[in-house]
């Protein structure tokens, strides 16, 4: 029982910390992910009265292409709604229309500068950047991160104390062993075998357990759906290589914190 | 001529600078000697003891123990010296999660042996000091006089060359007085190892030659 709760007590707080890296690791992906499918839909529209080509906007903003729309297709757009029109007329006084992608999602901020840069190409007459809509998914976006940082920013500092917590409880558990060994000769890794054994054990326990978490949600019909809807993917492969990197991290910690307790005890 | 196993030159010792507790002694202790430190309660034989086996360093003079200097030693050197030694505490100082079978074996753990070697290492030296049928059980299931049995043994185990105990026999019944004053003498006279004592008593009975220093104010005299 005794054995089970020094487990634990290490276990837990490498969980969570673990657990809020993974997930924040995750949820940076899908929001990556999220945002190029986003920037693949998302497009500017302007209108001018002369030909405009890429070069005259790459001075102003980032563009990925730059296409015009076909003013015929305008037109008989104008016909399919009835009205009727003379196309060869009304050619001349129309404007030209291109659909602009950019090389990024832009942020609210990059969108106005990008409208006001747009505005001082030479014979551009209007610009469109669908700011609202933009915006309000963009916000969503910026939430999203925002939360999963204050969660893992909360969750490193409570993880934290509960390790400073756990070293102070090793050092006063095995403060008196670690000395009589000393006593007797034996070197630093060998007063610290027990702890090293511990850390070890616990960070991999830990690290099991988190994938078998992950596992289970990702397989989750409900998680399926959910990600189904917004056509995302999480591929455990690319979860087995952040777990491979979290436990290189883990053991680090765990190992100098064990390192800290041993040092802390020499000559006690 | 013997070689100085422990010599002492000028030596302090202090806890706090300007108090020190042991003043510029100087005396030096032979390899194959049997020596009783004495002196009245607090006087300093525990420092001084202490500073023998490394866990306090001298503040002034020096000390040299089987030719190392501890005035300025390293860590891993003084772990080396500390293989070299057997040490009996006061207070026994045994692992009380482990079994005494491992409390006994660990200076051989730590020397490098095998676990078959330390194992029946430990089983001799466990029925030496009468305790076999309780290998494996844990120090605080034993009674005082048989955990120091027990830190007689484990001092024993990896032959060391000096035997440093601190009040061996302070509270113990006579079962077990004699028999840790037996086996040290024992030690002394067949493995020809270094026995240094400090003690209050020195035991009337006790049949070896020895040296008895005593500690007074400080200062180390060696009774004749």
């Amino acid at each position: 029982m005794k054995s089970l709760k020094n487990h634990l007590s290490l276990i837990l707080p490498l969980f969570s910390i673990f657990f809020a890296i993974e997930f924040y690791i995750v949820l940076d992906r899908v929001i990556k992910d999220y945002e190029n499918g986003l920037r693949e839909d998302y497009i500017v529209l302007i209108s001018a009265d002369r030909e405009i080509d890429k070069e005259d906007l790459t001075p102003y903003i980032d563009v990925e292409s730059l296409e015009e729309i076909d003013s015929k297709s305008l037109v008989s757009r104008l016909e399919r709604e009835g009205i009727s029109v003379d196309f060869e007329s009304l050619k001349k006084f129309m404007p030209r229309f291109y659909r602009i992608k950019l090389e990024h999602f832009p942020t609210g901020d990059e969108l106005k500068r990008i409208e006001d840069r747009l505005k001082r190409v030479e014979g551009v007459k209007r610009v469109e950047t669908f700011e609202n809509s933009h915006n309000k998914i963009y916000n969503m976006l910026i939430v999203l991160k925002q939360i999963s940082k204050i969660f893992l920013a909360i969750t490193a500092i409570i993880s934290t104390l509960l390790i400073f917590k756990q070293m102070q409880v090793w050092y006063l558990e095995h403060r008196e062993r670690m000395y009589i060994m000393e006593l007797f000769g034996a070197p630093l890794w060998m007063r610290s075998g027990v702890l090293i054994r511990l850390a070890i054990v616990d960070t991999l326990l830990s690290l099991a357990a988190l994938y078998g978490l992950f596992y289970y949600l990702l397989n989750a019909k409900i998680m399926q759906n959910l990600l189904g809807v917004v056509s995302l993917k999480i591929s455990l492969s690319q979860i087995m290589v952040d777990m491979a990197l979290l436990g290189v991290f883990g053991l680090a910690v765990t190992l100098f914190s064990v390192i800290v307790v041993s040092v802390r005890q020499v000559g006690q | 001529m013997a070689n100085s196993v422990i010599k002492a030159d000028n030596l302090t010792l202090a806890y706090k600078v300007d108090e020190p507790v042991i003043k510029n002694s100087s005396f030096d202790i032979n390899s194959g000697s049997f020596v009783f430190i004495t002196g009245p309660s607090g006087s300093g034989k525990s420092t001084l003891i202490k500073s023998f086996y490394g866990a306090l360093k001298p503040v002034g003079g020096e000390l040299v123990i089987g030719g190392v200097s501890l005035h300025d030693i390293r860590p891993s050197k003084l772990n080396f010296l500390r293989k070299y030694l057997g040490i009996i505490f006061q207070d026994y100082k045994l692992i009380n999660e482990w079994t005494i079978k491992k409390n006994v074996m660990l200076p051989l753990l730590i020397a490098g042996y095998s676990k078959e070697v330390c194992e029946n290492q430990a089983k001799k030296l466990l029925k030496h000091v009468r305790l076999s049928h309780k290998a494996d059980r844990y120090p605080l299931e034993l009674s005082g006089g048989e955990q120091q049995r027990v830190a007689m043994a484990r001092a024993l185990a990896h032959n060391p060359v000096i035997i440093l105990a601190d009040e061996p026999t302070g509270n113990l019944d006579d079962y077990s007085s004699n028999l840790i004053w037996n086996l040290l003498v024992g030690a002394n006279e067949q493995l020809g190892t270094t026995v240094v004592v400090v003690t209050h008593h020195i035991p009337s009975d006790i049949r070896i030659s020895y040296r008895h220093f005593h500690i007074e104010d400080g200062t180390i005299y060696e009774v004749s």
